[in-house]
């Protein structure tokens, strides 16, 4: 369609080969754009991210991979489902022998009509990406793994200069009209530009891994409920649990928890995995009947936004853009969403159809893009800030079928309009006239994570 | 439904879901908190049978000590917001 500013070079170098820089380079690719994918890792490679929502749906069957998720037999994903111990709802009962007690609440997508499917899959992520980086490549995406970014350079007028450096030492620079930074949770443009702004509310951390053999129907009513996501409740402030159905045999479980409860362990992974979950007996009863397979692994470097997510000569997608809290499990979908938008926006550009210098990228050039990721994140942010506060009462919502449908709708992940959902709001009146009252039997149990005055950016 | 009615499916359902079974001494003035039948995890499973088999929301802020002192209390609330949507019913 056009040439980079040197011959060689692409119009698009998309650093990342994850989701986001994966689907980008397909969308590129497929309508003849000369792009390149510079990806620091050799594909197939572990990934934390193991579960989707149904908005991905629409870029997985675009790019003609569901089928390929179909047919590899990654595990369909059909809802969601929480539970929770009654010592958590009545701090003084904790341990009591009431703890005996677990309280299940779970929604499946096909509550609220979605476009095409009602699943999902759960993924291994070493599988999942490889399939979109190869899919990038059949497309025509130049793909150069185990190459990594050493710096970045805007000064030099119109194209941005990419500074790589391949495995076997070779160094060489690349300039094209466009950077799209997929680099995840490494955020490149965003600490080189100085764009990068640690999250004040959200302070997580996560340590996971693999187990075999783990009973995913110990707390699951059903045998359709056992191959959902499960997010188990801990009574430790804003602490969690996934479980992640991977095959037949492995499940993978993490421990989100504050960072300031690492410190307590006094950095040590394995005491903060296991002596979180030992809070919760049954569960940890469950876990240690499961074998691990993979050594355990911690992820920081959570919650932060970036002051900008576009500019001139660069875009940011996925987690390289913004990230919350792995709550919901929208990682992927945003990611793939993202690169879906931004795709629409690049095209535009380079057909000429907005206004502005022939194959010059501005920021204005992503204004859709850029709308559409705010929205996003802003009802995200909302939703996930809201469900921490009401902590364990979030299952009240759920059981409630004025917001159920609202709330399956949210958890299906697509968030991209302007218009916030209704039930935010009355989750955030709840939470309001429980605050506001010492005598509301429920004023105890709300989590302790607060939001008195965050900054836009944050929103 | 009269309030007898309303006062005896109350305490079935606390009998039957909360006690289960054992119904020694309840009445209908008994304290449910400070004996503690009623906490604050058995409150939600009580706002959804009322919600459910009797079609009453309670709305956030009235889940207060001093509404669900008691059984009784518990019933005044019903009809007090029973009163309310059927006034708002006739005012549509």
């Amino acid at each position: 369609m056009t040439a980079g500013a040197h011959n060689s070079d692409p119009d698009i170098a998309i650093v990342g080969g994850g989701p986001a820089g994966s689907a980008l380079g397909c969308y590129l690719a497929d309508a003849g754009v000369s792009c390149a994918i510079f990806e620091r890792e050799r594909f197939p490679r572990p990934h934390v991210g193991e579960s989707l929502v149904t908005a991905a749906n629409r870029v997985l069957l675009e790019l003609g991979v569901f089928e390929r998720l179909e047919a590899e037999g990654f595990p369909r994903k059909y809802g969601a489902a929480w539970t929770s111990p009654v010592g958590l709802m009545d701090q003084h009962d904790f341990r009591s022998e009431d703890l005996r007690y677990e309280e299940l609440a779970y929604v499946a997508f096909s509550e609220h009509a979605a476009p095409t499917h009602d699943y999902t899959f759960h993924v291994d992520r070493a599988r999942f990406d490889q399939i979109l980086l190869e899919r990038a490549r059949d497309a025509g995406a130049l793909v150069y793994e185990e190459t990594t970014v050493s710096g970045v350079d805007f000064r030099s007028g119109a194209s941005p200069v990419l500074h790589l450096e391949s495995a076997n030492g070779d160094r060489r620079q690349c300039r094209p009209r466009l950077i799209a930074d997929a680099s995840g949770r490494g955020t490149l443009l965003g600490r080189a530009l100085g764009l990068k702004i640690q999250d004040p509310l959200f302070d997580q951390y996560a340590v996971h891994a693999w187990f075999e053999d783990l009973d995913r129907f110990a707390f699951a009513q059903s045998a359709e409920v056992g191959e959902y996501i499960f997010i188990h409740f801990l009574p430790l402030p804003g602490c969690w649990v996934w479980q992640i159905p991977i095959d037949d045999r492995t499940t993978s479980v993490g421990v989100v928890g504050q960072k300031s409860m690492l410190r307590q362990y006094q950095g040590d992974i394995e005491a903060f995995f296991y002596e979180s979950i030992a809070s919760r007996p049954a569960l940890a009863d469950v876990l240690h009947s499961a074998r691990r397979i993979r050594p355990l692994k911690a992820e920081g470097e959570y919650s932060y936004a970036m002051k900008e997510i576009c500019g001139d000569g660069f875009v940011l997608l996925g987690d390289a853009a913004r990230f919350v809290d792995p709550i919901f499990s929208s990682g992927v979908s945003i990611a793939l969403n993202g690169a879906r938008f931004a795709a629409e926006d690049i095209l535009r550009r380079l057909r000429n159809e907005a206004p502005g210098e022939r194959g010059v990228f501005r920021k204005s050039d992503f204004a859709s893009y850029e709308q559409r990721i705010r929205n996003g994140t802003r009802n995200w942010y909302e939703f996930i800030t809201l469900y921490y506060r009401l902590n364990v009462l979030f299952t009240q919502f759920v059981g409630d079928p004025r917001y159920r449908a609202q709330i399956v709708r949210l958890l299906q992940g697509d968030v991209y309009e302007a218009e916030e959902p209704a039930v935010l709001g009355e989750m955030r009146r709840t939470i309001e006239a429980v605050e506001s009252d010492p005598a509301h039997l429920w004023h105890a149990v709300l989590g302790e994570l607060r939001s008195p005055a965050l900054q836009a950016a944050f929103r | 439904m009269k309030r007898a009615e309303l006062l005896t499916r109350l305490k079935d359902y606390i009998v039957t879901e909360v006690l289960e079974g054992r119904a020694e001494g309840l009445e209908t003035t008994s304290p449910l908190l400070e004996w503690g039948v009623l906490n604050s995890f058995h409150v939600v499973r009580m706002l959804r049978f009322l919600r459910e088999d009797l079609q009453i929301h309670i709305p956030p802020d009235r889940i207060t000590a001093a509404s669900l002192k008691n059984l009784e209390c518990i019933a005044d609330l019903i009809e007090e917001l029973g009163a309310t949507d059927a006034a708002a019913e006739n005012g549509k």
